[in-house]
């Protein structure tokens, strides 16, 4: 018996019992494919045709993509793992001769695999979706920057982790899913609306006050603020200020504009917050595991 | 093959009601020396007894001498119980006697009676509880 | 194989940190080889014993061998079959059998475990929600002695069946037992049918043990008198229980001595001593000789 078959074999025996939800999944994931390329056929290669059943879907897919985690977590937090503590089936299951704990790593693996490959098909499924140099301009919008990247996966990960230990600790299916799914949204917000502050802005300047060309300032940059600053270089926004101080906003004594400034993030910065986003989001998915298997320990030898 | 019946409810110990299947049928013919005993895997699986029990039982038969264990092989019958064949100067005088009780008056079951309390004098046995005449 | 199945010294195990223990100090040594009988009301801490004998639950305190060697290291040498008889639905019965193979590797003996379905014609290719009660009894049967373990574990597992499956499973679990010589923990609320099986017996109440040993040697321990005497006449023995009986009494005792002449003395049944010592709790245990837990401190 060979090391790598006595490896996959544990993931083997768990995808055995699942069967039936791989079928479902595998046919939503063709039914999605069939879908996306029906919706893109006959449409112009680079357009949008507003109003349309396409235009909807480019609308909600991104977001819709953002709910495969809480599935994940779901599955893992229920059939996975939730269901067998609450059916009893784990009495089978650490009575025979592996441990407890090689019965959570057969779990976590296996979701894990599938968790990962689920991710990888639909951001597939997604590109196949998207019209040409959609990715170029929409990267920073929430739905798409996970997509095009390694985030999904990740957080897809991390659903998993959090999926097996909080089944572990609440040992009730319908509970330990709906925890899941709230936690996984939660962190996937938050960190959503923290990621543009791990990498430092770059600033594009110019004399003017901005309207027309804006050389130095990439097409597809992600814009975070602008304005305008005076001479003594403060900062203000010309609308709030000029030709008179709009209630609610502060303005500089001086209000004569000298120049535009935008604070962006270039391209480049993609790939820097997906990787400091994914190793946050990994740091939590493996802190999640280790606390699962001690919660585990604690409760069987 | 022979087969065991255990009767829970006769109070008499399990091994014990083995042993005594096993002295009935060596009387009966149903075993002879040379034949194999079931092993106790196959007792077990019929009667739903304690295996120690039939283990026990085969002890006490083989101390009686009638059987043997051969290792590997099983228990095999190793002697008859010497019951007395049909023309045996035995029985008869037993005939006799048993002509002379009803001459002087005695019922069947006085008879019974008499003949068993002597029986129970002469075989005084080790544990076995005789219940209404053994033979 | 070690002589000793099963050795527990003040086991405790408390569910949850305020509320009674599910056991307590609980301490015995059941010998290799027996066919023991757990019994006891319910809540009195079986099932709780045997998980934790399955190494299926940790001990909050005290001291659990199995087969020698703690619980998780026994693991393999052990077979348990919760109350629940739990099974994966989803799966056919070959199914099964075969995760039984891959959880087990090198330890499966799948002509076992088929002989124990093959007898019940049981279909390897019904799915096992499709089947009933004795059916599912058998297939956890099948799965719990195809891993040839020393050591079977098995939590109330004729209840719900009728006689004569009851019957034809305890005879395919004693041939196993008289073939390898396995150790056999049944626990049960139904003593009468456990007395021909079983040579050992456990009674538990409360979460402690009562009363534990060979069966013989229990009942050989105690007598029942019945006499026209009075209760004082018994102080020199330990009395279980007496009852008023016309002008006297009949009690179950556990002489310490020569019983005076005047007592009419017999030995009680199984059922009666254990009746009677779960309706005197507060009667001190008794392990027979042998069956007393290892002195504490000393590794098992």
């Amino acid at each position: 018996m060979s090391t790598l078959s006595s490896l996959t074999r544990p993931p083997r025996t768990v995808l055995r019992l699942h069967r039936a939800t791989l079928w479902g999944a595998l046919a939503f994931l063709a039914l999605m494919t069939a879908g996306t390329a029906a919706l893109r056929r006959g449409l112009p290669e680079d357009g949008d045709v507003p109003g349309t059943l396409y235009s909807t879907y480019l609308d909600y897919a991104p977001v819709a993509l953002l709910a495969l985690p809480a599935l994940v977590g779901a599955f893992v937090a229920g059939p996975l793992v939730g269901r067998e503590l609450e059916g009893g089936q784990h009495r089978l299951a650490w009575a025979q001769s592996r441990t407890p704990a090689q019965w959570l790593t057969a779990r976590l693996v296996t979701g894990a695999g599938l968790a990962a490959a689920a991710a990888l098909a639909l951001m597939g499924v997604f590109r196949l979706g998207a019209p040409r140099g959609y990715t170029e301009l929409m990267w920073p919008d929430r739905g798409t920057y996970e997509a095009i990247g390694p985030a999904l996966v990740a957080y897809c990960l991390l659903a998993v982790a959090v999926g097996a230990l909080t089944a572990l600790v609440l040992r009730r299916t319908l509970l330990a899913v709906a925890v899941t799914g709230a936690l996984t949204t939660a962190v996937l917000y938050v960190l959503g609306s923290l990621r543009w502050d791990l990498v430092p802005l770059d600033t594009a300047t110019g004399r003017g006050d901005g309207w027309g060309h804006r050389p130095g300032l990439p097409f597809d940059a992600f814009w975070v603020n602008q304005g305008v600053t005076n001479a003594a270089g403060e900062r203000f926004i010309e609308r709030h200020c000029v030709p008179e101080r709009l209630p609610g906003h502060g303005c500089p004594a001086d209000t004569r504009v000298t120049q535009w400034f935008v604070d962006f993030h270039p391209r480049s910065h993609f790939w820097y917050t997906q990787l400091i986003e994914c190793g946050i989001v990994l740091a939590l998915a493996a802190a999640a595991g280790c606390a699962a298997y001690a919660v585990l320990r604690r409760r069987t030898p | 093959m022979v087969e065991y019946r255990i009767d829970r409810r006769s109070g008499v110990a399990t091994y014990l009601q083995i042993v005594q299947q096993t002295h009935q049928a060596l009387r009966l013919g149903l075993l002879e020396p040379g034949d194999k005993l079931p092993t106790a895997r196959e007792v077990v699986e019929a009667t739903a007894i304690n295996p120690n029990t039939v283990l026990k039982a085969y002890r006490e038969l083989e101390r009686e001498g009638l059987v043997e264990a051969r290792r590997g092989l099983g228990t095999f019958v190793r002697a008859t119980l010497g019951s007395a064949p049909a023309d045996s100067p035995l029985r008869g005088e037993l005939v006799d006697w048993a002509r002379r009780a009803r001459a002087a008056g005695l019922e069947r079951e006085d008879a019974a009676a008499l003949f068993t309390a002597v029986l129970d004098e002469q075989f005084a046995s080790r544990d076995m509880t005789t219940q209404g005449g053994s033979i | 194989m070690t002589d000793t199945a099963i050795e527990a010294a003040d086991l405790d195990l408390s569910y949850r940190r305020r509320g009674a223990p599910a056991l307590r100090g609980c301490s015995f040594r059941l010998p290799a080889g027996r066919v023991c009988a757990l019994v006891g009301p319910n809540g009195a801490g079986k099932s709780t014993l045997l998980a934790l004998a399955a190494a299926i639950l940790r001990p909050t305190r005290g001291h659990l061998a199995v087969l020698g060697t703690d619980p998780a290291a026994a693991r393999p040498r052990v077979a348990y079959v919760a109350q629940d008889k739990p099974l994966y639905p989803q799966l056919t019965v070959a199914e099964t059998l075969r995760l039984g193979a891959e959880l087990n590797p090198g330890r499966w003996d799948a002509a076992r475990a088929g002989r124990v379905l093959a007898d019940a014609g049981v279909d390897p290719r019904a799915r096992v929600r499709s089947l009933s009660g004795g059916q599912r009894t058998r297939v956890a049967l099948a799965l719990a002695l195809g891993k040839r373990a020393e050591l079977l574990l098995l939590d109330e597992p004729m209840a719900d069946l009728d006689p004569l499956v009851r019957h034809r499973l305890m005879g395919t679990l004693m041939g196993e037992a008289a073939e390898h010589g396995t150790t056999v923990v049944m626990s049960s609320h139904i003593v009468g049918e456990l007395a021909d099986v079983c040579d050992h017996v456990l009674l538990l109440s409360g979460g402690r043990v009562r009363l534990g040993g060979g069966i013989d040697d229990l009942t050989h321990a105690h007598a029942l008198v019945t006499g026209a005497r009075p209760l004082s006449d018994l102080d020199r023995h330990t009395v279980v229980e007496s009852r008023a009986a016309g002008r006297g009494l009949t009690a179950l005792i556990r002489p310490e001595g020569p019983l005076d002449a005047g007592w009419q003395v017999e030995e009680p049944s199984l059922e009666e001593l254990l009746l009677a010592h779960l309706r005197a709790p507060a009667v001190p245990p008794l392990l027979t000789p042998g069956t007393t837990a290892a002195h504490r401190g000393v590794a098992a």
